[in-house]
């Protein structure tokens, strides 16, 4: 018996390559200055902006979903705003599961972040300082390699994270196919329409990438490690 | 000529500084006791303690000013500054380590050719930092400081944790330092014999 995929589960596999692609980017180039700023800083209003950039991590999914919502709809300023640039409401399309998931996956990316810059000798900045590096320079050159495996785990856990969001990408997308119905939903769907072949493919599909993603991680932090050392 | 008079207070200590050393491409050596403040006044002298007030002149060169709030930033204060613990950088090779001083140089004194041969370096180039001893990694660092071509050349007790060997054979090579480059420098150490060998004159925190 050969079990194929049908273009709604092909084009979830699609949208959910997007959505994980586009949230790992972005924060990647949000998270890299902002967890570098929170790893050196001592001061109450960092450790602050930490425990809140955490919340994600201990909020039920539709809490944050359902607050996002609200922020989302035509009534608040976000909404309103977006709803006048765009045409479109930002709940139920494409931005608004990916606005969801870079919030939602915040943490997972900031955290591995910062242990990184955290176990970093900052002694070797002041040495590229009195070597003539200006602060930017020395981020780039010194911070960028040496943290480089910590960097591309954090990227890996920030992607495989989207891949399995579930219940906020459902409070803010719905189930749209070809628009918010990722690969996580429509296993959900496949399983509400009784379809347990599509739905295996589906479920074996995340498990394996799961799986190779935490191997490929633990490889890299080994390798981190023994920069660090 | 360096002048500094300045202050700084760390972990509730306070360190004051008040020296005129005439440099001349000189080794002034500075010996004190452990915990008097040698290896404070050579990051005061350098820019890495900013929490540091006062003022620093470096031949005529207004270095820092906390009455104006004038402070030159350690990247542009060309001073080289070769620390106890080497601090190579461990994800470059020893070329690439001697090359990233040469690139951020603000003028090129000295070639790479002329400081990789003063300190023996060509066997090493292509290896990683974890590769050397305390000795090669101190004299990579030594020649990395000389790369960035500075007017002073701070030298932070270089040979502390090397076996008797490694200190004599880096000895040697320290001698070569005012012959070959005319650096001034200055030269932290608590020991006496040390001192004695290289400096030109020894002050006493």
């Amino acid at each position: 018996m050969s079990i194929s995929l049908g273009p709604a589960e092909i084009a979830a596999f699609w949208l959910t390559l997007k959505l994980a692609l586009s949230t790992t980017i972005i924060l990647m180039l949000i998270c890299i200055p902002f967890a570098w700023w929170l790893a050196k800083s001592k001061s109450w209003f960092a450790m602050i902006i930490e425990s809140i950039v955490a919340l994600p991590i201990v909020l039920p999914p539709t809490v944050l979903g359902f607050y996002l919502l609200i922020a989302f709809s035509p009534q608040t300023l976000l909404g309103e705003q977006y709803l006048a640039i765009t045409g479109q409401q930002l709940a139920f399309s494409f931005y608004g599961i990916l606005f969801a998931s870079l919030i939602y996956s915040l943490p997972f990316a900031i955290q591995p972040l910062q242990a990184t810059f955290s176990q970093l000798d900052t002694r070797l900045l002041e040495t590229a300082h009195s070597l003539g590096a200006k602060p930017l320079d020395a981020f780039i050159s010194i911070v960028l390699p040496i943290c480089k495996n910590g960097i591309i785990s954090a990227a890996l856990l920030c992607f495989a994270h989207t891949v399995g969001e579930f219940g906020v990408i459902l409070m803010i997308g719905g189930n749209i196919p070809g628009e918010t119905q990722v690969l996580s939903i429509a296993l959900f769907d496949a399983v509400e329409s009784l379809q347990y072949e599509k739905a295996h493919m589906m479920a074996a599909g995340l498990l394996v990438f799961s799986m190779v993603i935490l191997i490929v991680m633990n490889i890299l932090k080994r390798g981190q490690l023994r920069a660090t050392d | 000529m360096l002048q500094i008079d300045c202050a700084i207070t760390l972990n509730q200590r306070h360190f004051k500084y008040k020296q005129r050393l005439d440099l001349k491409n000189r080794c002034i050596g500075i010996s004190g006791d452990s915990g008097c403040g040698k290896t404070t006044l050579l990051r005061i002298i350098a820019g890495l303690e900013t929490r540091a007030t006062g003022s620093i002149k470096l031949n005529e060169i207004i270095l820092q000013n906390s009455n104006d709030k004038m402070m030159e930033p350690a990247y542009s204060r060309a001073i080289g500054f070769v620390f106890q613990d080497t601090r190579l950088f461990p994800h470059l090779t020893v070329s690439a380590n001697l090359n990233y001083a040469l690139k951020r140089a603000n003028q090129i004194n000295f070639s790479l050719e002329r400081v990789v041969d003063a300190f023996s370096l060509s066997p090493l180039l292509k290896r990683m930092p974890k590769m050397l001893s305390g000795g090669e990694k101190q004299r990579v660092a030594i020649a990395r400081a000389i790369l960035s071509s500075p007017k002073l050349l701070l030298m932070d007790e270089p040979l502390s944790g090397l076996d008797l060997a490694q200190k004599n054979d880096l000895l040697k090579y320290f001698n070569q330092i005012k012959t070959n480059f005319n650096l001034p420098i200055i030269y932290v150490s608590h020991i006496e014999q040390e001192l004695n060998e290289l400096s030109d004159e020894i002050i006493y925190l």
